[in-house]
């Protein structure tokens, strides 16, 4: 609606026309694409870059590699659709690196680790509102907000991935610092994540907007879950560089039919060239541990 | 080192010295309207380079006391007007000069660059007027675009890119006063009504002290004063819009003379309407702008004059409606998009003595944007209304004082001098967002002063060497932070006498100022931010040498000018690599600082300005680069519109004196941006469960070029106007046909991917502009 203007001259004027020379093209490589976690066996996935407009295709004779601290671990075999299998759960605290040979595409590797989760996690949650803030006319809610507390590791870097429990337009309300400085809230990211930059070493407590459900009954009772559960990532940096680029390079794709969303026409910023780790190729390979924390509700 | 140049440079002005002088003023009018007539040529025999009258008509000459004046014949020349001769009378030092049009047609004028700087270029206004525009409208600012140096940012679009810098880096002054936003229809037309333009000037270098606060030009746009004998009206109804404009005398002989003009988009009663149908009556939708211009002059004395302007221009865009839900209760939303500027200016030029003259300026500029969406929804059960609104605003707010004061050292100096104060009230960017549940609201608000003291001296070294030096200092107040920076400038200029001139000049402006933009649309979208701590002023340095003759091709003469530029930018701003303005994240954390910009090129220009047939071919060469430490891996790119190759070709015939005609040609190499070139899958979780119930989801990333690393396809197009003229008994009918694109080149307006007829996915152009007739109807009326 906002774009009225542009659409009327492009109603009354506009014509489209495919062109008849593409972008030249580098030459497709190897795409190799895992992120593993102490949860899961091993999947990788192995495809091949395209030119625009050329189908991409899924390869089932790659030869993959995996090491654990420079030792070879466990055995791929073809699942399907371009998905590999190795029946082995990797562990925090240890370094992989996958190599991946194609008699067609040559060798690409990639190397990551799986970082411990932090210490001392716990969080909690509570109500924020003194009075309901919305009527449906039976029940009445109040705004709550949820603590994180952890202990960084002062000895390395650390990346943190939390998930959300709020509608994109409500991260306007986020306030903790290192979010505001280091998530990316911009670009409407689906999960938060952030870097250990400005807490590196300390007691770190996250501020998040809303969790858990309290709640007023038309006869003033208050009602409230006991608990509810957040999803908590502690991230390899390589987890964390794809996950900052992928929220921006989603933000901008160029490839959407844009007639049907003028905005993309106009008011999206620049592409924004996608992070990869794989050497000689595309893809990502990269590590997390992760735990689904129960947060308590207090007064 | 610049604060002791700066001193260095004040100080040689400090020593020049007055020799006994005569000095003899006057003003020149227009025989019809009683206007001051600007760059009229001032001659007598011993000066072969003429002194040219300012935008009030004024002109200034000095002779060594010894010297005979008395019975020296000048001789005033201004195309479009017949040139007249005046002798010298003993004790007389003030003139008021009137030249007569030379025909009834061509009554505006047309002037050579001035003599102080070649690297400006003033429109000749008589024939951009008639040089065909989208829509038929006629616009003042686009027809620069047809000169070298400036180039379009895009199809249709009024922004002036001059020598690479970006349309926030041009000061467009209004009788002094700047003004913010020139665009209406998100850069289709300009805010300067042509019919209230006096005189334009465009400065691409070397420019003068007095102008200060922007990077890359100044547009110095002067409004006329409104006719001084008579009241005349005129008329006009176009496709794209209805003008009515009317000036005069308050009274017969008064010396207050008046000017009123109202321009009103005409799109949105077509849009309207059809909204209405469409919706059954339940919606309506539209667009349009308008733009008000006053101004009222007083002529005090001979020597002194005052006048007061105003100006208002605003769009808007509006999409209103409701409907019945399914369960009974009903909803209504409302989209308004609002924004515009307002000036209001007073000046006062007088002429303090024979060899001083002044000229003070107070004003105020507005500029605000806003949008705001809402919709309400209304349960049947006369619960509480469920609102959702969401509002974006910016705004800034200066006031202002200018004084300038022109000093007449000797015959071959001269000095300016004088000050420009302005108080910044910015607004960058208040957010607020309101439901059921909440309301967040996100404001910001910036104090800054900006203080310029400026002077210059113009100096004749000798009779073919003629120096201009000077400098401002730039004072600029804001938050706990002061920056104080000179800005110098310097140009010699040497008259190769039949070989033609050369000028050599050098100078350093700042921009107190950031505008931030996205993709070039020109919508004000964009935002003007205020220079801080942390996002310091922008800087540009810019040395350029011109050449000017006059030629003779086949016995028809020409003007042949040639001029190259290097230009370092500094301090450049620009939104951060995919980041969303209407993202709501605090606006500094989505900004880039620090750029580098670098733009170097030569340009030439050919211009037949006599005769049935004039106009003017234009051709310019430059590379125009960007460098920002987080973007592109920290390395070079092409701004998204270096464009290596310009030209521009104006041709207006005048058949007869009811008949014209004016075509005009440009080409230009694409502009630059980022395409995917191919593709690949991208892993992505989609459910993290724990204990092996992860789920993935392969998505899909693109592989780009390196940053603006692809061109679009050349751009070129040829436009055609022509006019009818007739005299009626009551006044003067002109209707004028025009085809934008005459040839129905597809010019790409946007590239993008999609599924072509066999299902591949394959690049695609969208053309919004191909071939498109348009006409114009006006009516001058006669005496009323």
């Amino acid at each position: 609606m906002k774009f009225l203007p542009l659409v009327f001259l492009i109603l009354l004027g506009s014509c489209i026309k495919e062109m008849k020379v593409n972008p030249e093209f580098e030459g497709s490589k190897l795409v190799v694409n895992s992120l593993i976690c102490p949860d899961s066996i091993i999947r990788v996935h192995v495809s091949t870059s395209s030119a625009m407009g050329q189908p991409n295709s899924h390869l089932d004779d790659v030869e993959l590699t995996l090491y654990e601290n420079g030792l070879e671990v466990g055995v791929f075999f073809y699942d399907t659709l371009g998905w590999y299998q190795n029946v082995f759960y990797p562990s925090a605290g240890n370094s992989y690196k996958l190599v991946a040979n194609s008699a067609s595409f040559g060798k690409v590797e990639a190397t990551t680790s799986i970082p411990f989760l932090p210490q001392n996690l716990s969080g909690t949650y509570y109500k924020i509102s003194d009075f309901p803030i919305s009527d449906n006319g039976i029940v009445k809610y109040f705004e709550t907000e949820t603590k994180l507390f952890f202990l960084d590791d002062p000895l390395k870097e650390n990346y943190f991935e939390l998930g959300q429990n709020i509608f994109l337009y409500q991260q306007t309300q986020e306030k903790d610092p290192s979010l505001l400085s280091d998530g990316d809230l911009s670009y409407n990211p689906r999960n938060y994540y952030c870097s250990d930059a400005l807490f590196n070493g300390q007691e770190k407590t996250f501020l998040l907007c809303k969790g858990g459900s309290v709640s007023m009954s038309p006869f003033g009772t208050i009602f409230h879950d006991d608990n509810y559960h957040r999803l908590i990532k502690s991230c390899s940096q390589e987890y964390y560089f794809f996950r900052k680029s992928w929220t921006k390079h989603l933000y901008n794709q160029n490839s959407v039919d844009v007639l049907d969303d003028p905005l993309q026409i106009l008011f999206y910023g620049d592409p924004v060239t996608m992070y990869s780790n794989i050497i000689g190729g595309y893809g990502i390979f990269a590590g997390y541990s992760q735990t689904n924390l129960k947060i308590d509700y207090v007064e | 080192m610049w604060n002791k140049l700066s001193l260095f440079l004040f100080g040689c002005i400090a020593h020049v010295a007055s020799a006994q002088q005569i000095h003899i003023q006057g003003e020149i009018n227009d025989s019809i309207s009683g206007e001051a007539i600007s760059g009229v040529s001032v001659l007598y025999a011993k000066n072969d380079e003429p002194v040219l009258s300012d935008a009030n008509g004024h002109f200034m000459l000095t002779f060594n006391r010894n010297e005979r004046t008395e019975g020296l014949l000048l001789r005033f020349v201004a195309l479009g007007y017949q040139t007249k001769e005046l002798a010298l009378v003993p004790n007389q030092d003030y003139y008021e000069i009137i030249l007569s049009p030379r025909t009834k047609v061509v009554r505006e004028i047309t002037v050579k660059a001035p003599k102080d700087n070649l690297s400006s270029l003033n429109l000749p206004l008589a024939l951009a007027r008639k040089i065909p525009m989208l829509g038929g409208e006629a616009d003042v600012i686009k027809a620069f675009q047809f000169m070298p140096g400036v180039a379009s940012g895009g199809e249709g679009s009024s922004a002036l890119y001059v020598r690479g810098g970006s349309p926030d880096q041009n000061l467009f002054l209004l009788d002094q006063v700047p003004l913010y936003y020139v665009s209406h229809i998100g850069g289709f037309v300009s805010t300067f009504d042509p019919n209230m333009i006096g005189s334009v000037q465009l400065h691409k270098g070397n420019f003068p002290a007095r102008y200060n606060g922007r990077l890359s030009s100044v547009v110095d746009i002067h409004m006329r004063n409104g006719n001084r004998f008579e009241t005349k009206s005129e008329m006009s109804v176009g496709l794209l819009s209805t003008k009515f404009q009317m000036d005069g005398p308050f009274k017969k002989d008064s010396s207050w003379t008046y000017l009123i003009s109202i321009r009103r988009f005409n799109f949105d009663l077509l849009i309207r309407m059809l909204a209405r149908l469409d919706s059954g009556g339940n919606a309506t939708s539209g667009y349009t702008f308008y733009d008000a211009n006053m101004k009222f002059v007083k002529r005090c004395t001979n020597k002194a004059l005052v006048s007061m302007f105003y100006y208002d221009g605003r769009d808007r865009i509006f999409v209103r409606g409701k409907e019945k839900s399914m369960n009974d209760g009903s909803s209504s939303y409302s989209y308004n998009n609002t924004w515009g500027n307002r000036v209001l200016g007073v000046n006062y030029a007088k002429v303090i003595s024979s060899k001083l003259m002044a000229n003070l300026t107070v004003g105020s500029t507005n500029f605000y944007y806003s949008t705001k969406i809402q919709a309400l929804f209304s349960p049947s059960s006369g619960a509480t209304p469920n609102k959702n609104a969401f509002q974006f605003s910016s705004k800034v707010n200066d006031v202002l004082a200018k004084a300038r004061f022109n000093l007449l050292i000797d015959e071959s100096k001269r000095f300016e001098f004088g000050l420009n104060s302005t108080f910044h009230y910015f607004r960058p960017g208040n957010l607020r967002s309101e439901n059921q549940t909440a309301t967040i609201e996100l404001k910001s608000k910036v104090l800054s002063f900006e203080q310029a003291i400026f002077g210059e001296f113009y100096w004749d070294l000798s009779k073919d060497l003629s120096l201009q030096i000077g400098s401002a200092l730039n004072v600029y107040f804001v938050e706990d932070t002061t920056f104080i920076e000179p800005e110098p400038r310097i140009s010699l200029k040497y008259d190769l006498a039949d070989l033609g001139m050369l000028q050599l000049g050098f100078s350093r402006m700042q921009q107190n100022l950031h505008y931030v933009s996205y993709s070039g649309s020109s919508l004000p979208t964009d935002l003007w931010l205020p220079a801080t701590k942390n996002f310091r002023p922008e800087q540009a340095l810019q040395a350029n040498l011109n050449y000017r003759s006059d030629i003779r091709v086949a016995k028809v003469p020409f003007e042949l000018t040639i001029e190259g530029f290097y230009k370092d930018l500094r301090h450049l701003l620009d939104f951060k690599e995919g980041i969303s303005f209407y993202s709501s994240s605090a606006l500094e954390s989505k900004l880039e600082k620090n750029g580098r910009g670098k733009v170097y090129g030569f340009e030439m220009m050919l211009e037949k300005s006599t005769g049935k047939t004039t106009g003017w071919i234009s051709y310019t060469w430059s590379k125009n680069i960007r460098q920002f430490d987080s973007m592109n891996g920290g390395q070079e790119y092409p701004f998204k519109y270096d464009r290596r190759h310009n030209i521009s070709l104006i041709v207006n015939h005048e058949f007869s004196k009811h008949v014209q005609l004016t075509a005009s040609w440009v080409y230009s190499t694409g502009n630059a941006l980022t395409l995917s070139q191919g593709y690949y899958d991208q892993i992505d979780i989609v459910n993290s469960g724990i204990n092996d119930g992860i789920m993935y989801n392969l998505g899909q990333a693109q592989i780009y070029t390196s940053k603006n690393g692809y061109r679009m396809p050349a751009y070129h197009r040829l436009d055609v106007s022509i006019q009818f003229i007739k005299e009626m008994s009551k006044g003067e009918r002109i209707w004028s046909f025009s085809i934008y694109n005459v040839y129905n080149q597809m010019n790409p307006f946007y590239l993008f991917y999609d599924k072509n007829d066999q299902g591949a996915m394959t690049l695609h152009q969208l053309t919004v502009f191909p071939f498109i007739p348009a006409f114009n109807y006006q009516f001058r009326f006669k005496k009323t």
